[in-house]
């Protein structure tokens, strides 16, 4: 066959050489034969290599069926030699769009020519007034054709995230679309030439012009990629040129946000969340009603504290309630609502339930109860519950059988050891440390009571003061967790985040270290 | 990984691909991209691996019947690649979650990104080097328009400005991007 005769090979091989492209060409021998004519016929793999561009061709403009098209994004496009290719239509296609030109040379040298022709010829005062016009315009038509680019990639953005958004959280000047949370986006889904448009648009909208509604455009684009540390980094320039931005803000916050989720690292996990938050109430300070912060934030605020959570929700419903970002936020209220009511409203209701569970030795029932109920700063959690009312009841042997009971189940089904160390401690040392227990309980419980009043000041005094009693008490374990959780909560919540973050990576050491309970988060 | 042959046995190799050590590189080189694109057609993720792994298996495995045989060397690496291929398909696949390796892909994305911008330099350079007949008839070729009535109008009317058939154009646009693609690739590595 010559070099030259792509296009006059029958019907049939064309339509074979596509199966095999698209990977749909099953027959084991029409598979080898294409092969080896591939390894030893030079014109062979010219005509193959043209196949390649006409698939690509159809692709574009939409000519394959749904099963090619599926064929072609998850099979033809494995080889990055066809990738490469892809690439080199779509920047064609982008530049025949952005130059609907005559002649080589495209809009602005033919300006250019126009302005170069005029100055070549002797300059009547008309024209030299017409030139001062022509180059002004020049410039503005240039900022509007970049801030097109910004326009045209944030609509190619939300033209691909349409039916599915690509993170949890809400991005600046997205619209909504749900987010499927159990499996992530469903890349199939995805209008993969859209996806390089807005790729090519926003690449070349900052670096052209890369003011800071560019850049965020940009990181815009790798947030939607998961592409979170090449996001920040075009974010902070974006900063740096528009302080105070909340779109900017906000956008920076769902970094640390989205990091935090995928970090495996607890203490590193606290600090993203914690900055997320930071950076959301920044944004919300320059605007209050900013929407996508004031989702972010509830969001944000979910992971540790589902009781400002709610708050934060109500917040958001209250600039909101027509929005699919409104629905969310109202399920994700209700749920909250829902997982409220299902638990107990107080430490004793828990106890009583638990004890209850205890007598006929049900441990499935038991497990749940206590899986379903940790929170400290309402007195909800049993080791601890069942350790106050074995002090306060001077020793009553069904708490601490009881705890031993809890201590047992959870060692067994989730490896943690805290409730049964929690038991041994208390079987081995109660009669001789009662009284040093029994203050520090107390401590603990005028602390709590300060906190939930919003007294944290006050309420650190009184873990301080347990701790040092617990340890006084060969306490070890509930004066390096409990109470200093407690201490780290306080300094959270007076501002003091950055020495709340090293007691609670202390708290998070000491349970690693112990190797028996992780710090739950 | 050690390669288990010895570089005379390597050198033993090319000269079966080719007397001319030279051209015999440039041999290797091709078996190698070839392997490659058909592993990739096979759907393997894989595929430059495998290559690698034909190749070397193919230097071995030559050694014994370099003298006696009869046919192309390509189609004995092939033979090889086929065998490579049955082992990969019934190798046990890492799940997507093993794969996925954050600090990597990190990096990875971060190299991408400037490769991206580098490519998109390259392209207008090399785009505004090409003659200008080939220039006008890549830029019209993929001029857009909407409609079928519209689509036909331009193919009619391309035939008319480059006196061919719009067959005929197709194949001239395939060698301009063809062109563009080497210009392109030659301009990054040079970047």
């Amino acid at each position: 066959m010559g070099k030259k005769d792509f296009m006059a090979n029958s019907t049939e091989e064309n339509s074979e050489l596509k199966a095999y492209l698209l990977g749909t060409l099953k027959k084991p021998i029409e598979l080898e034969s294409i092969e080896e004519r591939f390894l030893l016929d030079k014109d062979y793999q010219d005509q193959l290599s043209f196949q390649e561009d006409m698939l690509i061709e159809e692709y574009i403009r939409g000519l394959l069926s749904e099963s090619e098209k599926e064929s072609f994004e998850t099979h033809f496009l494995i080889d990055p030699e066809r990738r490469k290719k892809l690439d080199i239509f779509l920047l064609l296609e982008k530049y025949v769009k952005e130059n609907p030109i005559e002649n080589k040379g495209g809009f602005f040298q033919k300006i250019l020519k126009d302005i170069l022709r005029i100055f070549s010829k002797p300059v009547p005062a008309t024209v030299a007034v017409l030139i001062a016009i022509i180059i002004p315009a020049i410039i503005i038509i240039s900022y509007y054709r970049n801030d097109s680019d910004t326009q045209a990639a944030l609509a190619e953005l939300n033209k691909i995230y349409v039916s599915e958004r690509p993170l949890e959280s809400y991005i600046s000047d997205f619209k909504y679309a749900e987010f499927e949370k159990s499996r992530g986006i469903d890349e199939s889904k995805i209008d993969k030439v859209a996806e390089k448009r807005a790729e090519m648009l926003s690449f070349k909208a900052a670096s052209e012009n890369p003011t800071s509604e560019n850049k965020h455009l940009l990181a815009q684009y790798y947030l939607t990629k998961r592409q979170f540390d090449d996001a920040l980094e075009q974010l902070k320039e974006a900063q740096k040129l528009s302080p105070g931005d909340p779109k900017i803000l906000n956008d920076l916050g769902v970094v640390y946000f989205e990091k935090s989720k995928i970090t495996a690292d607890n203490t590193e996990k606290l600090e993203l969340t914690a900055q997320s938050i930071e950076v959301f109430e920044e944004a919300l300070k320059s605007k209050p009603d900013f929407l996508p912060a004031l989702f972010n934030k509830a969001l944000a605020v979910e992971t540790y504290l589902p009781n400002e959570a709610e708050k934060a929700w109500q917040k958001y419903l209250e600039f909101d309630n027509s929005s699919g970002w409104s629905v969310e936020a109202e399920e994700k209220l209700n749920d909250l609502k829902n997982s409220r009511s299902q638990t107990f409203s107080n430490g004793n209701q828990l106890e009583s339930a638990f004890l209850d569970v205890y007598d006929q030795k049900d441990e499935n029932k038991a497990f749940k109860i206590v899986s379903e109920n940790r929170e400290l700063i309402t007195g909800k959690y049993l080791p601890l519950k069942l350790t106050d009312s074995f002090i306060n009841e001077r020793g009553s042997s069904k708490k601490l059988d009881s705890l031993e009971f809890l201590g047992e189940i959870e060692q067994k089904r989730i490896n943690d050891r805290f409730a049964s160390d929690l038991a041994d401690y208390y079987k081995n040392n109660y009669e001789s440390s009662y009284e040093l227990l029994k203050s520090a309980k107390s401590y603990i419980k005028t602390g709590i009571d300060l906190c939930l009043k919003d007294d944290y000041k006050n309420a650190l005094g009184q873990f301080g003061k347990a701790e040092k009693l617990f340890l006084e008490a060969g306490n070890e374990i509930e004066a390096k967790t409990v109470n200093l959780h407690f201490i780290a909560y306080c300094l959270f919540n007076l501002n003091q985040r950055k020495h709340a973050y090293q007691l609670f990576k202390e708290v998070d050491d000491y349970c690693k270290k112990k190797t028996s309970f992780g710090f739950k988060q | 990984m050690a390669k288990n042959f010895s570089p005379e046995e390597f050198e033993r190799f090319l000269f079966w691909l080719d007397k001319d050590r030279e051209k015999a590189g440039q041999k290797y080189e091709e078996i190698r991209f070839s392997l490659e694109r058909i592993f990739y057609s096979r759907g393997c993720e894989t595929a430059e691996e495998l290559a690698s792994e034909t190749l070397d298996r193919a230097v071995t495995a030559c050694q014994k019947i370099i003298d006696n045989y009869e046919g192309d060397s390509k189609i004995f690496c092939y033979g090889i690649a086929k065998n490579v291929f049955l082992e990969y398909m019934r190798k046990p696949k890492l799940t997507s979650l093993d794969k996925i390796d954050v600090q990597n892909n990190t990096a990875n994305d971060s190299e991408e990104k400037e490769i991206i911008e580098i490519k998109y330099i390259c392209f207008q350079k090399c785009l505004k080097e090409l003659p200008l007949d080939q220039y006008e008839l890549i830029t019209k070729y993929h001029s857009e328009s909407s409609g079928v009535k519209e689509k036909k109008e331009r193919k009619r009317e391309l035939e008319r400005i480059f006196n061919i058939s719009y067959e005929s154009l197709r194949v001239r646009a395939h060698r301009v991007r063809k062109n563009l693609h080497e210009c392109i690739e030659k301009c990054m590595k040079n970047f």
